[in-house]
């Protein structure tokens, strides 16, 4: 049976979701590598920002999936 | 630099508690007495808010919910039963998804799944939220009663709800903590997701919560595998100010998870 449209859209979501995820992951392990500042809050910073504009923009796509 | 303010009372399995809009961890002090009879409780002030400090606010649920799963690394708890009430019920379902592996159980308190399915307040609690950030600490507080308590709760218990408010103007909250949280409320949507929630979950809700009307409830109870819902019959938001009883209930709900 196909997947309906707004499944494969669903599962598109949750991968960007999942790529933000290891994104964020990434730069906090880099940021602990780091023995020096400001370099690591930075990174942390950066990993906080990716965070929280990619929940924005996936809680937008999840609105117009579920209207 | 951030610094998250954190307390833990009792000994026993770990359970930590998640607080809604604009309240500090001490806002749990009717519960925490009697949960920590025979658990160990995790109380924490989210960023900005009492005693935490933060160079940024968090704008969504989901940075808030990395935020409690950090004060669960400082506490040295690998696993804990997690409590959310209202705003920290929706980082609360945050943690679960996020952090399914450090979810023990999952207790919902008098909060939504979020997006355009979630079920919002009547129009003259909407005023009420948008005019809030404006009012003095005091004025708000008084203010809020209608939408916080049930109607017999408001005729038959002043002193308790007297009592709640002394202990709210105790840890009064800047203006853009506030507002950033309501951002985090607004922006929150777990809906398709809560049938990804795994831990044994209770779903409690006033039946006449004016600020997040109680079919949320049943829209919680109904997407997350197994969930439990229980409906307190009189009581509005601020439930357990109005129903003591329930912190045992939900005490005995942890114990009893397997």
């Amino acid at each position: 049976m196909r997947p309906r449209v707004d499944e494969l859209l669903e599962a598109a979501v949750n991968a960007y979701e999942d790529m933000i995820r290891r994104s964020c992951d990434l730069q906090r392990t880099l940021a602990q590598a780091l023995p020096f500042e400001p370099a690591r809050s930075v990174l942390n910073s950066s990993a906080d920002l990716t965070r929280d504009i990619g929940a924005v923009q996936v809680s937008g796509a999840r609105w117009l999936l579920d209207s | 630099m951030t610094a998250l303010h954190w307390e833990s009372t009792g000994s026993g399995e770990p359970v930590l508690m998640i607080m809604g809009l604009g309240l500090s961890g001490g806002a749990w002090w009717r519960t925490v007495p009697v949960l920590s009879r025979s658990l160990r409780v995790i109380t924490f002030d989210n960023r900005g808010v009492g005693r935490s400090r933060a160079r940024f606010h968090s704008y969504t649920t989901e940075a808030m919910a990395d935020d409690a799963v950090s004060v669960l690394d400082a506490a040295g708890v690998d696993r804990a039963h997690v409590y959310g009430f209202s705003l920290g019920g929706m980082v609360a379902q945050q943690v679960a998804l996020r952090y399914p592996a450090r979810v023990r159980s999952l207790v919902l308190g008098a909060t939504h799944p979020g997006g355009p399915r979630a079920v919002r307040p009547d129009a003259e609690v909407v005023a009420f939220f948008r005019r809030r950030a404006s009012m003095t600490a005091n004025v708000a507080a008084r203010e809020s009663v209608p939408f916080n308590y049930g109607p017999r709760c408001g005729r038959e218990q002043k002193d308790r709800i007297a009592e709640d408010i002394t202990r709210r103007l105790a840890h009064p909250f800047p203006e853009p903590a506030y507002r950033a949280q309501m951002v985090a409320a607004a922006l929150h949507n777990c809906y398709r997701r809560l049938k990804g929630i795994d831990a044994p979950t209770l779903v409690v809700h006033g039946r006449r919560d004016r600020v997040v009307p109680v079919a949320n409830a049943d829209i919680l109870a109904e997407r997350i595998p197994h969930a439990q819902l229980w409906i307190l019959d009189d009581a509005g938001h601020l439930y357990s100010t109005e129903q003591p009883d329930v912190d045992e209930e939900i005490a005995r709900f942890f114990r009893e998870v397997r």
